[in-house]
């Protein structure tokens, strides 16, 4: 209930009754746990309920769970890397590209290098942020089309992959602690999901609960207007397409790290699933792109695809399924794409 | 009134006048905006039409061009055949072409494709457009009318005055065959004082021709060079049809205005600033302005004066650092650099106008606009602290008697008048040393422009020092203690004092200072 009262106007509020913060009663509660913008959790217990009468044996095990969180942190890492430029209206569609060269590069130094990953992760993170310097750059300086520009970085970057790679798969040299940063668990939660746990917190912070997400959200509503109220938006999306490739570079370090080989095309399946959880979460919790409804949206993805693949769905649901999240989404979301630059 | 010469010629050589109108009248509502108007026009002559601001100039072309219907009992003849007004393929099938003040090109096509918007391009036998024969024909028309440039450039990357040239260019694309009356609504408005010229030499070539020309403008000088005759409006009924040789400057002014100049009561205004200047400009130039030099004294309200394409327009935001600018702005001392960012640090605020454009982030809620110049202030620093903010939104609203008073609502969902002050409010709270504003109460409901009015004097009152630039003489009388007119990008003139009132105002506006020589 939190959420909703820091996030959105309090219906109180809005009716123009005081006392925000006031006790519920019992009925007001139930009105707002059937809010449509909540109706992301319903969909996801009853794709476990679901699920879990159809096929109980394979589906409620662990193995499940922890395979959803592991494969879905990756999907979420990337969703939050094209989020935050998104809501400043900046559209990036290299995350999946520069996810994919910070994999292999980091897999190939641990080959050819002889450093220690002590050093290969930071020379990644500058390798794969550098990316988002030379968009942000063109994008704010020289007023280039943000969707445009990122597609043909995301392909540099694709290209730069393939001349690593050579299209065969590398077989990373690492220690044993480094694959484990991959593969481990913190309880029962895969390592890879408390990443991005960590990281859609701190963007959820910034975004909804300090004033530079304010300001984030300004540009992204009217850039014109957000600087005739003193806001440096040319600074704002230098800014956040940095962060997003440096946010792509680490997913493609946690890659990595899980799954100990690369390939130039390991990453570029994700590019879809994250941006259909983007789209998805803007209808949930606020009618926004916001982190929390991403959140929401990449669970119930992981979820529901995981459980068609087990009812023995063959190989094309997948993209199938996620394709077709994506068109709902972007079709019951009216303030979203409008946005896009 | 002074009725000169009313010119009732419908029943003069009716057959061979391009245009003639008889009993044309309007009214919006019970409102009676246009009044039995007359006119007969012979082919080649070009016939200005002067009027104020709501003189019914505007209405009457937009009969022409079928916008509007006429009050039943109208007539209209074009070259002699009668013309059903209000509808606007009959207007065009007539002879009837326009300019307007927009041009309405298209502005990535290039000048052979604007010309054949509505006129079909010629076809080879095979049915492929003969672009060949197209660019031709195009720079033909483009050079009788005096244009030489590169047709094949797209129109937005043209020089203002080569672009009237294609809207011209456009509207004439058939004259040959039909073209009989051209109408030019404000063609001047954006061009540069060279560019006009080039603009009247098209203007006689096109009349030479035999087509009989309407033109439109605020700008006098204009009207006493380019045009014939003067039909001269006010409040809908025309005052006066005369040779333009038989007016001087005043006279005119006089036609337009009235005669009895009424003196308002008159507002205790501040003679001087007091409290030393918080804005100081030196040969401020712009795109539109032209080396302006002025200050600004804590707690005084200052106007600036002047008609579309003055440099008005552009004078807030260049003041702000928002368009591109030379010359130095400093605030209290120190100079501020050309960004709006800087701007606002070194405590100044823009309320500008085109409030959906510039002014609102219509996704953000009414609380989220109020603020976003300045979150972290009192607000929490690094963590919003939204209950807080809420209190503080409130206050505001409350303050300007917004309504409804609710924070949390989308700020769209407020009506103009509202809204503007949400926009005003974001300002008021941060206290800048310097609040300007453009067109403050454009697309705001008569309720609550007085409101704001009293806010901006509020502001003033508590030492700000205030800029208003805007196109209503009533605004600025009412609002400020001194007066700015701008002409051609230059400060001309300054009211202030019992000189400040609205007919001397617009009297400023309209004329060159040496038209004029005493107000």
């Amino acid at each position: 209930m939190r959420v909703k009262q820091t996030l959105e106007a309090p219906p109180e509020a809005a009716a123009g009754l005081p006392g925000e913060h006031g006790g519920e009663a019992a009925p007001n509660l139930l009105r707002r746990a059937l809010d449509p913008r909540f109706s992301g959790i319903w969909a996801i217990l009853a794709c476990i309920a679901g699920f879990s009468l159809a096929i109980p044996d394979t589906f409620l095990t662990e193995t499940t769970f922890k395979t959803v969180l592991g494969d879905q942190a990756v999907t979420g890492l990337l969703a939050l890397a094209v989020l935050l430029p998104f809501v400043a209206g900046v559209f990036d569609l290299s995350i999946a590209s520069v996810a994919g060269f910070a994999m292999v590069l980091c897999t190939w130094l641990s080959v050819h290098s002889g450093l220690g990953i002590l050093l290969i992760c930071p020379l990644v993170l500058v390798a794969s942020t550098c990316f988002g310097v030379v968009s942000g750059l063109l994008v704010s300086r020289l007023r280039t089309n943000s969707l445009v520009t990122t597609l043909g970085m995301g392909t540099v970057a694709l290209g730069l992959t393939q001349l690593l790679t050579h299209q065969n798969t590398i077989i990373g040299d690492f220690s044993a602690d480094f694959t484990k940063l991959g593969q481990g668990y913190l309880l029962w939660v895969p390592l890879p999901f408390v990443y991005f746990a960590v990281v859609a917190l701190i963007l959820y912070l910034c975004l909804e609960h300090a004033p530079v997400g304010r300001r984030l959200q300004a540009v992204g509503g009217n850039p014109i207007a957000s600087r005739l109220a003193g806001i440096r938006t040319e600074r704002i999306e230098f800014t956040v397409l940095t962060i997003s490739a440096f946010i792509s570079g680490l997913t493609g370090i946690v890659l990595a790290a899980k799954l100990g080989a690369a390939t130039d095309s390991t990453a570029q399946g994700y590019l879809l699933p994250a941006i259909a959880a983007l789209f998805l979460g803007a209808t949930q919790i606020v009618d926004r792109v916001n982190v929390l409804g991403t959140v929401i949206a990449v669970l119930l993805l992981g979820v529901g695809i995981k459980g068609l693949q087990l009812l023995g769905a063959e190989i094309w649901v997948v993209q199938f399924f996620n394709g077709a999240v994506l068109v709902f989404a972007v079709t019951i979301d009216d303030g979203g794409v409008n946005r896009l630059k | 009134m002074a009725a000169a010469a009313a010119d009732n010629g419908a029943g003069r050589a009716e057959a061979e006048a391009a245009l003639s109108l008889a009993a044309v009248s309007k009214h919006f509502g019970p409102q009676l905006v246009l009044d039995d108007f007359a006119l007969s026009l012979p082919p080649g002559e070009v016939r200005g039409l002067v009027g104020h601001n709501g003189s019914g100039k505007s209405t009457l072309v937009k009969i022409l061009a079928g916008f509007h219907k006429p009050d039943p009992g109208a007539g209209a003849k074009v070259g002699g055949s009668p013309l059903a007004l209000g509808d606007s393929q009959a207007a065009r099938d007539a002879g009837l072409r326009f300019v307007h003040q927009d041009l309405g090109l298209v502005g990535n096509l290039d000048a052979v494709d604007n010309l054949h918007l509505d006129v079909p391009y010629p076809r080879r036998r095979s049915g492929r457009i003969a672009w060949r024969a197209a660019r031709r024909q195009t720079v033909e028309l483009l050079a009788s009318l005096g244009y030489e440039f590169d047709v094949r450039r797209p129109i937005e990357e043209l020089a203002p005055a080569d672009r009237t040239g294609v809207a011209l260019a456009r509207a004439l694309s058939d004259w040959e065959r039909e073209a009989r009356v051209l109408v030019l609504d404000e063609p001047t408005a954006a061009l540069p004082v060279e560019a006009v010229a080039r603009l009247f030499d098209a203007i006689r070539a096109v009349s030479g021709r035999g087509i009989a020309v309407i033109y439109i403008s605020h700008h006098l000088d204009e009207l006493f060079e380019i045009c014939d005759e003067l039909t001269v409006l006010r409040e809908g009924r025309t005052v006066a049809s005369v040779a333009s040789d038989s007016l001087d400057h005043e006279g005119l002014v006089e036609l337009m205005l009235g005669k009895q100049l009424q003196l308002g009561e008159q507002r205790q205004r501040r003679s001087a600033p007091g409290g030393g200047a918080a804005l100081v400009v030196r040969d401020l130039a712009s795109e539109r302005i032209d080396g302006i030099s002025f200050a600004v004294g804590r707690g005084e309200v200052l106007g600036v004066a002047g008609l579309a394409g003055s440099g008005r327009e552009d004078l807030a935001a260049a003041l702000y650092g928002s368009v591109a600018r030379s010359g130095s702005v400093s605030v209290e001392g120190r100079e501020v650099p050309p960004r709006p960012d800087a701007s606002v640090r070194a405590g100044m605020g823009l309320v500008p106008a085109h409030r959906l454009r510039n002014g609102l982030i219509g996704t953000m809620s009414v609380r989220e606009n109020l603020t976003v110049a300045s979150i972290p202030a009192e607000l929490g620093g690094a963590r919003l602290n939204h209950r807080r903010e809420r209190e503080v939104a409130r206050d505001w609203l409350r303050r300007l008697e917004v309504q409804p008073p609710q924070p949390d609502r989308p700020v769209t969902s407020l009506s103009g008048g509202n809204q503007q002050r949400v926009v005003l409010a974001r300002w008021l709270r941060l206290r800048p040393a310097v609040l300007l504003l453009d067109e403050p109460t454009q697309g705001v409901d008569v309720g609550a422009i007085q409101l704001i009015y009293s806010a901006i004097r509020g502001g003033a009152a508590e030492g700000m020092a205030v800029v208003v630039c805007s196109s209503s003489a009533d605004e600025l009388v009412a609002l400020c203690d001194r007066v700015l007119v701008i002409r051609r990008g230059r400060l001309e003139q300054q009211l202030e004092g019992a000189g400040l009132d609205r007919d001397a105002l617009d009297a400023m506006t309209l004329i060159d200072t040496e038209g004029l020589k005493c107000a």
